[in-house]
């Protein structure tokens, strides 16, 4: 709190007199000065009612700088501005703890982080690896359920509204009473087969489950290496090997030359087809 | 009084004393031995961390993972650090899954450094870390994963493990866009209490996940291809096989499968080729598959058309080589269907003849051939097509029977999608979209007529029609429309071609009108028992067709 400015009456105050008397071996001290009056905690003096703060009329205008200086000395003067000093030194320290806090926050949050990042990747293995077809085929195959093959999937013309009826009604049956039917049925059949069926166009798909029940126009399910019919029924397919040229090599290396890959001969016969 | 003066005096004195010692220990730290204990500090509190990049995820087209990162640590050693390391080597070998004499050998080596193992499992690595053997550290990185095992092994590729290639693709699609599913590794400073609890931590630089890349294939289609692969491989033991699924409208590869197959998870094992995508790299002669381009050009050039009829003796005489068809048969007139699903070779070089030279390699040209598909994909061969210069007298009794010329099997795939789509050849693609943006569509360029093509389709169902030479082959339901192609393999001891090796393929698609899937398959040096495109890859093709025609429910016809 800043004293009222000294008046001229407190620079003429007297001398305080020295609390004890000088020591005998020491010499005396000088007379102290005129000490200014002790500050005084506690607001600053109101003015009077009536009694402006600005300067009276006829005397010089005080400069910006000093009403500031005293607003200042107002508001920092107060008993509240230490409450509000170790208010600030406590925050400061609580925010200290609290950025550490935040730090370890973090560090976890991060290893958090990583721990998901590492359930997720691990999950989306299993699940890919779940989802494998191989896998699907298998764990169908131990609850009892065949593998239509290729060859037993076949399309029926669509015969007027009668079929649609038959294939709604089919589909409606019940899952387990598709499945078992589907399996007891060996040979194609006019009715749609419930559950194994899909309706596409204006056909409808039969898988049946039977594999010895392949149509005859079907395809074989595992390529034949010995393929009775098609060298027989074609040319495609010679009897006597493509490896059997017949004599007239000549000129083979001029061919060789241009060839890609140095092929050469003279004559060939192309294995065609 | 004086007494309380006394011990205020006593008290003052004491707290200036004790600041002066204060200011006398701050200075000692702080300016005489600042430097080192800053140093010992930093080393000890303050730690920078490379934040490893997680590396894009591959799919398939319907989001099933092929490949994916997980965090992983490299788990090193400072040799010297470790005071038992024969006790270290016991504790050690069963969690990094090497045998205790290796990992004694590696802890007692001289160096300062030794990798214990590279990219471990994040369990496990952490379970090596609580062991609290001194010395012993891990680097945080990240370890590809491909769940399918070696579902189209060849297509993604394989990562580097070792040093100088971790974490790069060396193959396949790892390998070309290894640039956008890298991503870029960040790095942290971490300053930790004397707990070792992190208290602040800094992102020097922020790590960048890598994209995700999802592909054109289908898992499923994909695994069906590789097991009938696998199929043919068992039965005809050959060198190698190939498949290739495609949407020939969009040029979008469904299925691209490589028999023996690669698992990107076993790196250890690699047998010699294994990583080699045999769909882009394999050269060879196509054999009879090529007669449709030599027919397209006669028909384009309106010197043929289906009907035209030509006489056919079963062998021809082309400069200095006779060629023969497959079998011997009387003279007969063939129109130019005929031609084609009986794969008569004099029949073709006929064609061939009436078409010339220069147009004729004119056509192979405008069809792709002797130069790179353009698909996304590493290694891709572009075949040879000779020059015209290069052309001899009997060229043209070779080259439109498909032999003499080096295709590869993603070029003919190309070639025959033009003609099941309309005369449009598209550049094949893999990548279907990278992080959520589909990759455009490449515009490709007409190459014959829509009425050329669907004359070409017509044609070509009848190979697979009785008297055809797939006539064996059928999908239910479907009209199945396409080539096979027995093509000798030059023995390159000789320089001539061979009369044991050969390469069966077959090209095909459906359904035939309005063809919605694209199939190809190729068979290099099949053995035991046949040798013919007819037999060994056509059923192949229809077996492959069979499930995946009503899996993409495409309707019949």
């Amino acid at each position: 709190m800043t004293p009222p400015p000294a008046t001229a009456a407190t620079a003429r105050a007297p001398a305080v007199a020295p609390r004890r008397a000088p020591h005998p071996g020491r010499p005396a001290r000088p007379p102290r000065a005129p000490s200014r009056p002790r500050r005084v905690s506690g607001p600053a003096r109101r003015p009077a009612r009536g009694e402006s703060i600005l300067p009276r009329p006829g005397l010089a205008r005080p400069r910006v700088g000093q009403l500031v200086d005293r607003l200042l000395d107002r508001l920092i003067g107060g008993r509240a501005w230490i409450a509000v000093v170790a208010f600030a030194l406590i925050g400061i320290v609580a925010m200290q703890l609290w950025i550490v806090k935040l730090g370890v926050g973090i560090g976890r949050a991060l290893e958090h982080e990583g721990l998901l990042q590492r359930e997720n990747s691990t999950l989306a293995v299993e699940n890919s690896t779940l989802a494998s077809g191989e896998r699907v085929e298998r764990l169908a195959l131990a609850q009892g359920m065949t593998i239509a093959p290729p060859g037993a999937l076949h399309f029926d013309t669509l015969q007027g509204p009668l079929d649609v009826r038959l294939a709604a009604a089919a589909l409606a049956k019940p899952l387990q009473t598709s499945i078992s039917s589907s399996t007891e049925s060996t040979a194609p059949s006019a009715e749609v087969s419930a559950g194994a069926s899909t309706t596409t166009g204006s056909e409808t798909a039969t898988s049946e489950a039977s594999p010895q029940a392949a149509p005859a126009t079907t395809a074989s399910s595992a390529p034949a290496p010995e393929s009775p019919t098609t060298p027989a029924s074609t040319t495609e397919a010679p009897t006597s090997a493509p490896s059997t040229p017949t004599a007239s090599a000549t000129g083979g290396a001029a061919e060789a030359a241009s060839a890609p890959a140095g092929p050469a001969g003279g004559t060939q016969a192309a294995p065609g087809g | 009084m004086a007494n309380v003066q006394a011990r205020v005096g006593v008290l003052f004195a004491a707290f200036c004393l004790l600041l002066a010692a204060a200011a006398a220990r701050t200075l000692y730290l702080g300016v005489l031995h600042g430097a080192a204990l800053r140093k010992v500090a930093n080393s000890q509190q303050v730690t920078m961390e490379a934040v490893p990049a997680q590396r894009g995820t591959i799919t398939d087209r319907s989001g099933v993972v092929l490949a994916i990162s997980e965090p992983a640590q490299d788990i090193s050693a400072t040799p010297y650090l470790v005071k038992h390391p024969l006790e270290a080597a016991q504790r050690l070998a069963p969690l990094l899954g090497r045998p205790r004499a290796q990992v004694l050998e590696d802890l007692n080596g001289r160096g300062g450094f030794v990798y214990l193992a590279r990219a471990l499992p994040a369990a496990r690595a952490k379970a090596v870390l609580a062991l609290g053997i001194p010395g012993v550290t891990g680097t945080p990185t990240m370890r590809r994963v491909y769940p399918r095992g070696a579902l189209a092994g060849q297509v993604l590729g394989m990562m580097g493990t070792a040093a100088g290639t971790a974490g790069e693709g060396l193959s396949g699609l790892e390998y070309s866009d290894n640039a956008i599913l890298k991503g870029s590794t960040g790095e942290r400073r971490v300053v930790s209490d004397a707990r070792g609890e992190p208290i602040s931590i800094t992102n020097v630089r922020s790590e960048a996940p890598g994209a995700q890349l999802q592909l054109t294939l289908d898992a499923n289609i994909q695994q069906r291809s590789e097991a009938v692969l696998a199929a043919v491989g068992k039965l005809f033991h050959p060198k190698d096989a190939t498949a290739i699924v495609l949407n020939p409208d969009t040029g979008g590869i469904l299925a691209m499968a490589n028999w023996p197959q690669l698992n990107p998870n076993k790196r250890e094992v690699l047998a010699e080729g294994e990583l080699e995508n045999r769909a882009v790299s394999f050269d060879y002669e196509p054999g009879s598959t090529f007669k449709a381009v030599a027919v397209s050009g006669g028909l384009q050039e309106n010197l043929i058309t289906p009907n035209t009829e030509f006489n056919v003796p079963d062998q021809i005489h082309v400069a200095d080589r006779t060629i023969h068809d497959a079998e011997v048969h009387p003279e007969e007139m063939l129109s130019t269907a005929r031609i084609l699903a009986q794969s008569s070779n004099v029949g073709a070089i006929e064609i061939g003849k009436l078409e010339g030279a220069s147009r004729f390699n004119e056509w192979v040209r405008r069809f792709g051939f002797g130069t790179r598909t353009g698909i996304d994909l590493p290694a891709e061969e572009m075949g040879r097509r000779l020059k015209l210069s290069e052309y001899s007298g009997s060229s043209m009794g070779n080259l439109p029977i498909g032999q003499g010329e080096l295709v590869t099997p993603m070029q003919m795939a190309e070639a025959y999608a033009a003609i099941a789509n309309g005369g449009f050849l598209r550049t094949p693609r893999v990548v279907a979209a990278i992080d959520g943006h589909p990759t455009p569509l490449p515009r490709g360029r007409r190459v014959i007529s829509q009425n050329t093509a669907a004359q070409v389709r017509e044609m070509l169902k009848g190979v697979l029609a009785p008297g055809g030479t797939a006539s064996e082959v059928s999908v239910p339901g479907y009209t199945l429309a396409g080539k096979t192609g027995t093509a000798s393999k030059v023995n390159p001891a000789t320089g001539q071609y061979s009369e044991t090796a050969y390469v069966a393929s077959f090209m095909g698609f459906a359904p035939a009108s309005n063809p919605k899937l694209l199939c190809a398959v190729i068979v290099d040096e099949p053995q035991g028992g046949s040798i013919y495109g007819g037999t060994v890859a056509a059923p192949a093709f229809g077996q492959i067709m069979a499930f995946a025609l009503p899996y993409l429910g495409i309707p019949p016809g």
